[in-house]
């Protein structure tokens, strides 16, 4: 997105605003699926992030790219959403999250799946600096700016997430 | 897979890979346009509706500096008034109480 688009989208192109948005639809909840590993969930904090971008786009400084900042706001929303879902979570739901995942990552050949498994298995504060660094290949500093963290912070999550990640899947080989 | 490098590859090739293996159900141009008329319609709304609620709380905060501004010394007195009776009041009680003990 030119920062030409930018600026008509700001100031009311809605036509503008609406193409910018299906172009970047696929990426978001390609981003927001490889997160969580839970295919509803992606729809739905894409749909989330949509509405929040179009209340927002007024906010939207161009310091960044236009789809860095829609993953800003879909890390965000994940983020809440599963907050509230914590609170209410019961066993048999976790278990068929779980399960969900599994069945998404299943389909994939083994060495993926392992990944993606040993991914799924980290702390979101852990899982998501490493999908956007590893995955996307965001800088620190991006990363710290979406997930509203210090670069330092961010470095040390990555650094022990990708520990965590190495002896889940050196368990796995052995 | 021990190494950086090689954990790093190892992460690229699975998101690249599950890129792949993802498909996703894109809607319509036409979707995306209404979701942005109906969404901007709505953010309006509420803007409307807070800023209302703003001036209708501003008025009241007005309205209630005006009235106590023109009444400020009956209140003032009234207070006062209020705290003597209940002084009395008080001392009455005790000193009633104490001649009850003494006798």
């Amino acid at each position: 997105m030119d920062s030409n688009d930018i600026q008509l989208a700001k100031h009311g192109d809605q036509q503008l605003l609406a193409k910018r948005l299906k172009e970047n639809y696929s990426f978001l909840v390609k981003y927001v699926w490889k997160m969580s590993g839970d295919e509803q969930l992606a729809y739905d904090v894409t749909q989330e992030t949509l509405v929040k971008a179009i209340q927002k786009i007024s906010q939207y400084k161009g310091k960044s790219s236009f789809s860095s900042w829609l993953i800003q706001i879909a890390t965000h929303t994940y983020l809440d959403i599963k907050r509230k879902q914590k609170r209410a979570l019961t066993y048999e739901q976790s278990e068929a999250a779980r399960l969900k995942r599994e069945e998404m990552t299943g389909s994939m050949p083994a060495e993926w799946y392992d990944v993606q498994q040993a991914l799924l298995q980290l702390d979101d504060q852990y899982r998501i600096p490493i999908v956007l660094k590893h995955y996307y290949g965001y800088d620190y500093e991006e990363i710290a700016q979406m997930t509203k963290a210090k670069t330092g912070t961010v470095k040390s999550r990555v650094h022990y997430g990708l520990k965590q990640l190495r002896k889940e899947l050196g368990d796995h080989e052995g | 897979m021990k190494d950086d490098k090689n954990i790093d590859s190892l992460l690229r090739r699975t998101a690249h890979q599950m890129d792949k293996e993802i498909e996703v159900e894109e809607p319509s141009l036409a979707y995306f346009t209404d979701l942005v008329q109906k969404e901007t319609e709505a953010w309006y709304k509420r803007l409307w509706i807070e800023l209302a609620l703003l001036w209708l709380t501003a008025a009241v905060c007005f309205s209630v500096l005006a009235v106590s501004v023109v009444y400020a010394p009956l209140v003032f007195i009234g207070i006062q008034l209020l705290s003597v009776i209940v002084l009395f009041g008080y001392f009455f009680k005790e000193s009633s109480r104490t001649v009850a003990w003494r006798s």
